[in-house]
């Protein structure tokens, strides 16, 4: 009895140890090959790190070893859509489903459908089950977790995202994406300098990446240190060329410091580049956006015909046409422009989503507001930018500051230089460096008949205007500025 | 700071016992672990970012930036706070010290760091790093050669104190050795070693003073105060927990500091001077003489060590340090020689005197061989010669002008190992051959005592042997220089010999240690009080015999010993003039002691043979005269049963009975103890026989006839010697029995009812005194009546217990076999006899008599049962019939 069961035992064992070692390689995520999957693997990081030629070379290797290779072909059909191939994202992930259904395994199905459904809309029910069912299954899953947060981002829940990516930290100290979208976060906050540790971190977790000093850059912009930022995009183009979304920023950083000629060298060099992307109409918004705010009305008015001429279709493009009419003072189109944009925009989907709907006041009263202003009645332009400040309470300082600067030069045009001051002021804490609230502030200054502050905010104003281009309307306001300053002989 | 004693050893038990063993090996071997890996962690070339970090937090924040042994400049700054190395971040000093080893030597990684609250990235040149430098190998030798000697010593000797504080001593100085506190590299090899280093440099300077202050000799201020041996370890405990919380919790880097330093040498110094101290205090030039080399070993280490290495701390130099740090081979190097050479520690080596001076031979020529090369080089060298021929030359005069400094030396070697001393080894060879021959104690005191006086220059020679009592010791024999007019031979003593002598404790020492005992009164007065522990109780107690001896003008013991057994010692007064004892002297009076010793014990047991033939011959004549004096067989009397036995002692004694049938029909029985034992005893016996028999003879009074004997007796022997005695008349017709007891236990009748009566009318002992009287009483006897006569050797047998037979037991025994015969009566008897015992053989000498009436017609001889049984086995029944 006893040698029968050791005999049986014996044999068990033997059996275990055939299977070990004739049972095959091991089983990756939606693979047999190791090989495969390691490109993928880097694939994976190379698009998270906007790599997107590299991940496109790593995953086609990948296919090309493994051709069901489905978490591969999934990852294509994203960079397809980098790459404006909407076709061929369609036809990856097409064949992406199809191989997803072969899968044996509920979990991996699970994840697949993750990777498919990682650009659609924010609220997707069926993402949103896809995450909460792998997330039980496997929480510490990495992808799992990235893509909640993700969604979670997208969605302006910033704690809980917050939250999701140092849970990531916790399993992996040295997840790159993490401390970029903390970083990001913390700009969101307002917590600047907590943005650069953690995108610091993330640069130096990413070597050679250009997306970490990217990211650093902006923030850097944000906070008024343009020479970092200079320095930071410069990496970034130094370790990827090709990387348009620096190029873009380091034209809008030239823009922002009134090096408009710079910056419209920058932005155009790279135009043919960019040509059919989306980030060709990303540089041209950026273009007009910066147009406005340097007072460049006519080239923004060039600008925006461009816009509507080169998209029609896009978003933007009736506000754009509702803004160009009412500064040509052509005001019942300019209504029924915006209106018509308001209309269309409403009828989306993503109406459905407070952060839409706040996007569509904001562009109401931004329009409102300046209507106003161009007909004097600056407490109604006062109060259309109190609402549009009021409805963007959660997007970051950096994007705020327009509203503010517009709102203290309403104030000022009424006749109500404090709390004109006392905006500029908040827009100069979080960026010390942006010349139109500087110049607001000296003007708000001198009207409340503070002098040496006036004289403060131009002496910083002026090696700032020293760097820009002479033909910025900020040059003769200084200039005007300087000379109610300079002590007269009577004085 | 005084001396206890002077034996280099101490008695002190091993604390701990075996696992105290245990853990000392275990010592031993983790130390040896952590040398083997502190070897291999110190030569392992790693990458280096020159920065000390802060241990202990989560934190890895740079405490120091030493400057780069390639000058180059480090970008991180003290303070700064290290998040990242390479391309990963770091969340501990450990995970950033594997980070770091990943890296290249060489290479410039680039250091993510916190710096006044900003990220900032810093490329870092990682420079190669290893501990050890050039010298290493010599300190690993080092190391290795205290921890063997540690090790030896330790399992050689380890009962003693000393030998258990040297072992730790040694091991210390391999962890230091084999340890750098200068940097480190915070790998956590380096984090063990570093610490393990601190710690040996904090306890060694104590645990070298703490040796020192009981090795070779217990300081008395130690003993006196236990509690200072614990102190000396307090501060430098101290100064390791303050280390190692720097290490792991501190602000800056752990270091030793000056001041802690110079505590640390001072230790080191209180040590030295301990030992020069020891040192100076003998007067004994053996036991100085075996501490020389060790001291000159031990200060020739220490003193370079703590000068260039110790008191400089961590600013000195590798260079300096390992100058320092070379002669402390000279350390473990005296240990051994003296170990060897004159067992320090009690420590026997197997390592045998013509191994060591081989190899001592093969240095030195190693040595020689090394100078004729080195200065034939020299020559050529000087005379810019090259050819062979010169070469050759050369060698050849460096050879010829080094060689007589090579007989110089190796004539020292010889004679250091085989010294000829020419007097000694003709004397020594004089007492060799004379000492064997001499076998009375007397004549050899007289002879080889008289001959050491000569030699040795002594006033006399005094022999004292143990005496009964323990701590007692008793003069055997003094003798006195020839030439002198003093005191001669003679066990009775003399004005500088006393008689005895009280040694206890030192006698213990003696016989322990085995070699001579320097009596000096001790200069330091102890109070009894303060004996509290038996270490101290036994130091008291020598201290107090050695004053005594002192006073008694006694200047040196030395032990004779056979086989570990202390039989006598030489008490020696100051040589003539007050000289010195030379170590000379002190080798021939400890050698020819041990000779005395074992040719005195030779004496002792042939004495002691012959004493025990003669008392074998003696014991033999007395059974003779004894065996004579029974009868050999019991008379054959109608009416009466008789059985009779004598039980043998191993001695001879003197009981004795008789049985004589008178003309008259009447039996006389006698059954007597005479006092003593062997001859004298059967003399007496056959003495008082022959008086009864005549006595009886002629009258039938047993009053009269012990009377008269008595008076025979007293007269005619020593009043020490004397008879207990019983005499009865049985008329078996009358059926009436008529005795007197002299002094004798009183024999037993009992009736034919079961009543027992005790015959006890009489007088004294016989022989013992010319006075008294002796009352008789006439009894019935009849048929059935049982009497029953016995010496004193049956009720005062003893058992196991202690317990006597007692005749209580008798009378029972008595009563309970009623109505059985007389030989039944004493196979009884001597049955209970021997299960009372449990023995064999009886203590002393046991006679049974036994007479029973009948109640058939008297005279009916086949009723007469005799045991006569004579000699040993005496219960064996031996039937006489008739």
């Amino acid at each position: 009895m006893k040698r029968s069961v050791l005999m049986g035992l014996a044999a068990l064992a033997l059996v275990a140890l055939a299977l070990l070692f004739l049972g095959g390689p091991k089983r990756e995520f939606t693979t047999r090959s190791g090989e495969a999957y390691k490109l993928f693997e880097r694939g994976y990081s190379q698009l998270n790190a906007f790599q997107f030629s590299q991940a496109d070379s790593s995953l086609r290797r990948a296919v090309a070893l493994d051709g069901e290779f489905a978490a591969a072909h999934a990852l294509l059909s994203q960079l397809s859509l980098r790459f404006g191939d909407q076709a061929d994202s369609d036809r990856e992930a097409a064949l992406a489903d199809s191989l997803a259904a072969r899968l044996p395994n509920a979990l991996e199905r699970a994840k697949l459908q993750l990777l498919l459904l990682a650009y659609r809309k924010p609220g997707d029910q069926v993402r949103d089950s896809l995450l909460d069912y792998v997330l039980a299954e496997q929480p510490t899953d990495l992808m799992a977790l990235s893509a909640k947060a993700s969604v979670l981002y997208q969605t302006g829940k910033w704690d809980d995202c917050q939250r999701i990516y140092e849970q990531i930290l916790a399993i992996e100290p040295n997840h790159a994406p993490a401390y970029n979208m903390l970083g990001y976060l913390a700009a969101g906050r307002g917590d600047y300098e907590q943005a650069v540790t953690h995108l610091r971190k993330y640069a130096f977790l990413a070597p050679g990446l250009a997306n970490p000093h990217d990211s650093l850059g902006e923030v850097l912009s944000w906070k008024g240190d343009y020479a970092d930022a200079e320095r930071e995009f410069a990496a970034a183009l130094d370790a990827q060329p090709d990387f348009h979304y620096s190029q873009i920023n380091l034209g809008e950083l030239y823009l922002e410091q009134g090096m408009i000629a710079k910056g419209e060298k920058i932005l155009e060099s790279i135009r043919a580049a960019l040509a059919g992307l989306p980030q060709e109409r990303e540089l041209d918004e950026t273009l007009i956006r910066m147009y406005y705010t340097h007072e460049l009305y006519d080239e923004a008015l060039r600008a925006m015909e461009s816009y509507q001429r080169k998209y029609p279709d896009a978003f933007l493009c009736d506000f754009y046409r509702a803004i160009q009419l009412a500064m040509q003072d052509r005001r019942e189109e300019a209504n029924a422009a915006i209106a018509g944009f308001l209309a269309e925009a409403r009828r989306s989907d993503a109406f459905a989503f407070k952060n839409y709907r706040d996007q569509l006041d904001n562009l109401e009263h931004q329009f409102r507001a300046m209507l106003a202003t161009r007909d004097g009645d600056h407490e109604k332009a006062i109060d259309e930018w109190q609402l549009m400040l009021d409805s963007s309470l959660s997007r970051p300082a950096h994007e705020r500051w327009w509203f503010l600067w517009r709102q203290g030069e309403s104030y000022l045009a009424a006749g109500r230089p404090g709390p004109a001051l006392e905006n500029a002021k908040r827009i100069l804490e979080t960026n010390p460096a942006r010349i139109r609230p500087l110049l607001l502030l000296a003007r708000s200054a001198l009207e409340l008949g503070q002098a040496e502050l006036a004289g403060q905010a131009l002496a910083k104003v002026q090696p700032l205007l020293a760097r820009a281009d002479a033909k910025l309307p900020a040059q003769q306001t200084y200039r005007d500025l300087i000379a109610q300053l300079a002590p007269t002989p009577a004085d | 700071m005084a001396t206890e004693e002077s034996n280099f050893q101490f008695s002190a038990a091993p604390r701990g016992g075996a696992v105290g063993h245990w853990a000392h090996l275990l010592g031993a071997l983790a130390t040896f672990g952590l040398c083997l890996f502190s070897a291999m962690d110190a030569g392992k070339i790693r990458p280096n970012d020159g920065t000390v970090w802060l241990l202990g937090r989560s934190t890895v924040t740079v405490l120091e930036v030493p400057p780069r042994a390639d000058g180059g400049i480090n970008l991180l700054q003290p303070g700064d706070e290290i998040i990242g190395i390479g391309t990963t971040l770091v969340a501990s000093p450990q995970e950033a010290a594997q980070l770091l080893g990943r890296q290249q030597v060489g290479s410039l990684v680039p250091y993510l760091i916190m710096r006044d609250g900003k990220v900032l990235r810093v490329p870092v040149r990682l420079s190669a790093f290893r501990t050890a430098d050039r010298f290493y190998p010599y300190y690993g030798f080092l190391s290795l050669a205290y921890w063997l000697i540690g090790l030896m010593i330790y399992l050689r000797g380890r009962e003693s104190q000393a030998a258990r504080l040297f072992f730790r001593m040694c091991l210390l100085f391999a962890v230091f050795f084999m340890t750098d506190l200068n940097r480190s590299s915070y790998f956590w090899g380096d984090i063990i070693t570093r610490n393990a280093g601190a710690l040996a440099r904090f306890l060694l300077p104590a645990l070298f003073l703490h040796f020192f202050l009981v090795f070779p000799d217990k300081k008395i201020i130690v003993t006196r105060r236990p509690w200072l041996e614990p102190l000396l370890y307090v501060l430098p405990l101290v100064f390791y927990l303050q280390f190692t919380m720097d290490q792991f919790f501190g602000s800056h880097a752990p270091r030793i500091y000056n001041t802690r330093w110079l505590v640390l040498g001072t230790f080191f110094s209180a040590g030295a001077v301990a030992l020069l101290h020891s040192y100076y205090q003998f007067r004994d030039p053996l036991q100085r003489r075996r501490i020389r080399i060790l001291t000159v070993g031990t200060l020739a280490g220490i003193l370079p060590f703590l000068i260039f290495t110790v008191l400089p701390g961590d600013r000195v130099g590798d260079t300096l340090a390992f100058i320092g740090t070379v002669p402390m081979i000279a350390v473990p190097l005296s240990f051994s020689y003296c170990i060897a050479r004159y067992r320090v520690m009690q420590i026997e080596v197997l390592l045998k005197r013509s191994l060591v001076y081989s190899l001592l031979t093969g240095g030195l020529f190693l040595l020689y061989l090394g100078f004729v090369l080195g200065l034939g080089a020299l020559l050529l060298r000087l005379s810019s010669q090259t050819s062979q021929v010169a070469t050759v030359a050369a060698t050849l005069a460096a050879a010829a002008s080094l060689w007589p400094a090579r007989v110089h030396l190796q004539g020292q070697l010889d004679r250091r190992f085989f010294r000829s001393r020419g007097n000694l080894a003709g004397a020594l060879q004089e007492f060799g051959l004379e000492i064997p021959q001499i076998i009375q104690q007397d004549a050899l005191i007289g002879r080889i005592g008289g001959r050491l006086c000569q030699l040795v220059d002594l006033p006399r020679l005094a022999v004292y042997r143990p005496g009964p009592a323990g701590e007692e010791w008793l003069l055997a024999g003094v003798v006195a220089h020839p030439a002198a007019d003093g005191p001669r031979a003679g066990p009775d003593g003399c004005d500088e010999c006393p008689a005895t002598l009280r040694l206890a404790a030192t006698a213990l020492r003696l016989a322990q240690f085995n070699e001579p005992y320097w009596v000096e009164r001790s200069q330091v007065r102890l109070d009894v009080r303060a004996a509290a522990t038996r270490e101290q109780a036994e130091l008291l107690q020598r201290l107090q015999e050695r004053d005594a001896l002192a006073g008694l003008g006694i200047a040196l013991l030395v032990p004779m010993l056979v086989r570990g057994r202390l039989v006598g010692l030489f008490a020696l007064p100051p040589k003539h003039g007050g000289d010195d004892y030379q170590l000379q002297d002190l080798e021939l009076l400890t050698l020819v002691a041990g000779q005395m010793a074992l040719q005195i014990e030779n004496s002792r047991l042939y004495e002691e043979e012959l004493k025990k033939q003669k008392l074998e011959e003696q014991l033999a004549l007395a059974r003779s005269i004894q065996s004579r004096l029974l009868p050999e067989r019991l008379p054959e009397v109608r009416g009466l049963e008789l059985a009779a036995c004598n039980l043998n002692s191993a001695e001879v004694s003197g009981d004795y009975y008789d049985l004589i049938v008178r003309d008259d029909g009447q039996l006389v029985v006698i059954i007597s103890d005479v006092s003593g034992k062997g001859i004298p005893a059967s003399l007496l016996a056959s003495s008082l026989q022959a008086s009864l028999r005549a006595h009886c003879a002629i009258s039938d009074s047993p009053g009269e006839i012990l009377d008269r004997v008595n008076l025979y007796l007293y007269a005619s022997t020593d009043p020490t010697h004397f008879a207990t005695l019983f005499l009865a008349f049985v008329d078996p017709v009358r059926r009436r029995l008529r005795y007197s007891s002299g002094g004798h236990n009183a024999p037993i009748l009992r009736r034919a009812d079961g009543t027992l009566l005790q015959l006890d009318k009489g007088g004294l002992p016989l022989g013992a005194f010319d006075f008294g009287s002796y009352e008789e009483e006439t009894i019935d006897f009849g048929p059935g009546d049982m009497l029953f006569l016995y010496t004193d050797g049956l009720t005062e047998t003893v058992d196991h217990a202690d317990e006597e037979f007692g005749t209580a037991r008798v009378e029972r025994l008595l009563s309970e076999h009623h109505g059985i015969g007389a030989g039944d009566l004493l196979d009884i008897m001597n049955a209970e006899l021997r299960a009372f015992s449990g023995r064999e053989q009886a203590d002393d000498d046991v006679t049974l008599l036994v007479l029973k009436a009948l109640h058939t017609a008297a005279g009916n001889p086949t009723d007469a049962v005799a045991y006569a049984q004579r000699g040993l086995p005496p219960l064996t029944r031996a039937e006489n019939e008739s």
